[in-house]
């Protein structure tokens, strides 16, 4: 795993909630290029570790480090935004260019260009007149990804992308995702609660679990023995049509 | 009737407090915080009548008073215990029973409860309506320059803040705008037109229309078209003007929700046909 030049790097950090810490010890790094999947169940402190990696939550202890102030472009969970507001796939997509806007100036045409060239890249440039709230789950995701691009991110925050969507669109999503990381070097921050959904994608991986972390390259961290260990339960990886798969339990019927 | 001072008078200040309240009223109503309006309204009656008690300067105290109790629901958490809005209902309550306490007292009572209550547009002075001018203009150019700011920390402060833009501090911007021209307006108004101004023409132009800058035109050509025929009627019929706009406003709601049905109706037609 490259270590030379992290975006991020986290030091040992302890994070919490007043003096109370949610989450203690915690290192990991992400360097340009890699796509960090941060996997862990709901209350396991993914959202506290995502409040800091944004800059909107200060370690209790230790060190969060960032090489040349390198711009995030978040994807917040869709469901937490609010749909009433009838603006359209177009003006959504521009919003990503506010921090490269001042509060003073006008929106240029490098500015629609750029928000153009965003939904192209996520593949939503015939949805761009229709209104944000008339788009369906994957659609709006789209959209919120190619917000977050139009802002040139040097790394793409993404929190629970595929939450609430059907089979086919979170395969899409993640294809999306891989893709951009891929095929246009983009670095990539997942924060999911199934680790399946980064099992193919992510190049490294931090797994947290009642307060027990593992992190380290996607190679590294899909060990059978390993999972098996932090979950507590048997788990089985195998591989179909050259992809990881991911089986839980022993395959045999439950006792009641 | 408009060759009557008190009555172009009431004109001016009529379709300036609209304009205003109901540009500001569509992000009350997207943010789903209506009832903001309302208690910044009663916070600045409570001012008024506050300033009626001890003789202090009406508009000044009003403002003051409006623009404190929405830096207070901008920024002030509540616990996690209760949800945000039973503050702006504590804040509702306690501002209307202290307005009624404190006008009980003085020797007009009746006419300082309707006055304040219910506002008289008719009643007011070249200097009221240079206020409510004046603070219209500083208003709508706040809103007019930082539109892009105030859309995007509506649509998702999350992803505001995490861009680096400063959501709390454009969210205290937004609710200061909303106080302060609340307070311009509920003297004149009464509290009653004021909320129904922030509330009900964002409401209407949500049914009608289908993008945000023709949500924001409609309402401020709806709340101008009811302020105005509101006070025509009324003068014509011997009407109070507050409670008549009040109607009117409250009319266009079932006339927008009919109109959205029906094109509705005839879009869904109209794609059976063509395919």
């Amino acid at each position: 795993m490259p270590h030379d030049h992290p975006l991020l790097r986290f030091d040992a950090v302890s994070l919490g909630y007043g003096e109370v810490p949610v989450l203690r010890g915690l290192s990991f790094h992400i360097c340009p290029g890699e796509f960090l999947g941060v996997v862990g169940p709901n209350g396991s402190g993914k959202t506290t570790i995502l409040r800091a990696i944004l800059g909107l939550l200060s370690p209790l202890e230790g060190t969060i480090s960032r090489t040349g102030s390198p711009v995030i472009g978040y994807v917040p969970q869709r469901e937490t935004i609010d749909t009433i507001m009838p603006v359209t796939a177009r003006e959504v997509a521009l919003m990503g260019r506010a921090p490269r806007v001042g509060a003073l100036q006008r929106v240029r045409r490098a500015d629609r260009d750029h928000a153009e060239r965003a939904l192209g890249l996520v593949g939503v440039t015939d949805l761009a007149p229709r209104l944000f709230r008339d788009l369906s789950g994957g659609q709006q995701q789209r959209v919120l990804i190619a917000r977050a691009l139009a802002g040139e991110p040097d790394l793409l925050v993404l929190d629970e992308p595929t939450n609430g969507m059907d089979l086919a669109s979170e395969h899409s999503i993640v294809e999306l995702l891989r893709a951009l990381n891929r095929q246009h070097g983009l670095t990539v921050l997942l924060v999911t609660h199934l680790l399946p959904i980064v099992l193919n994608a992510a190049t490294s991986i931090l797994l947290i679990d009642r307060g027990r972390v593992l992190y380290g390259d996607a190679d590294d961290v899909l060990d059978e023995r390993k999972l098996t260990g932090l979950y507590e339960v048997p788990v089985t990886l195998g591989t179909v049509g050259g992809r990881r798969t991911l089986t839980v339990g022993t395959g045999e019927p439950p006792r009641v | 009737m408009f060759e009557l001072e008190f009555m172009r008078l009431a004109a001016v200040a009529g379709a300036a407090a609209a304009l205003t309240l109901s540009l500001l009223g569509v992000y009350v109503v997207l943010k789903r915080v209506v009832f903001v309006g309302l208690a910044l309204a009663n916070l600045a009656t409570l001012g008024a009548a506050t300033a009626l008690a001890l003789h202090w300067p009406v508009e000044l105290t009003a403002m003051a008073a409006a623009l404190a109790g929405a830096a207070a629901l901008a920024l002030l958490a509540t616990p996690r215990r209760v949800p945000p809005e039973s503050l702006v209902g504590w804040v509702y309550a306690a501002s209307a029973a202290l307005t009624v306490l404190l006008i009980a007292g003085s020797a007009g009572a009746d006419n300082d409860a309707m006055r304040l209550l219910y506002g008289n547009v008719l009643a007011v002075t070249r200097g009221e309506v240079a206020l409510l001018l004046g603070v219209a203009v500083v208003v709508l150019a706040l809103h007019v320059v930082f539109a892009k700011r105030f859309v995007l920390v509506v649509f998702d402060p999350d992803a505001a803040r995490a861009a680096g833009i400063a959501a709390t501090a454009w969210t205290l911007l937004l609710y200061l705008t909303i106080g302060g021209a609340t307070a311009a307006a509920v003297h004149e108004t009464g509290a009653l037109l004021a909320f129904a101004l922030i509330t009900l023409p964002a409401m209407s132009a949500l049914l009608v229309t289908r993008g945000i800058r023709a949500t924001f035109v409609t309402a401020a050509a709806i709340a101008v078209t009811c302020t105005t025929a509101g006070l025509i009627v009324s003068f014509m019929f011997d009407m109070p003007a507050g409670p008549f706009t009040v109607v009117l406003l409250a009319a266009t709601v079932p006339a927008a929700a009919l109109a959205d049905r029906l094109r509705r109706t005839f879009s869904a037609g109209r794609q059976m046909r063509d395919s």
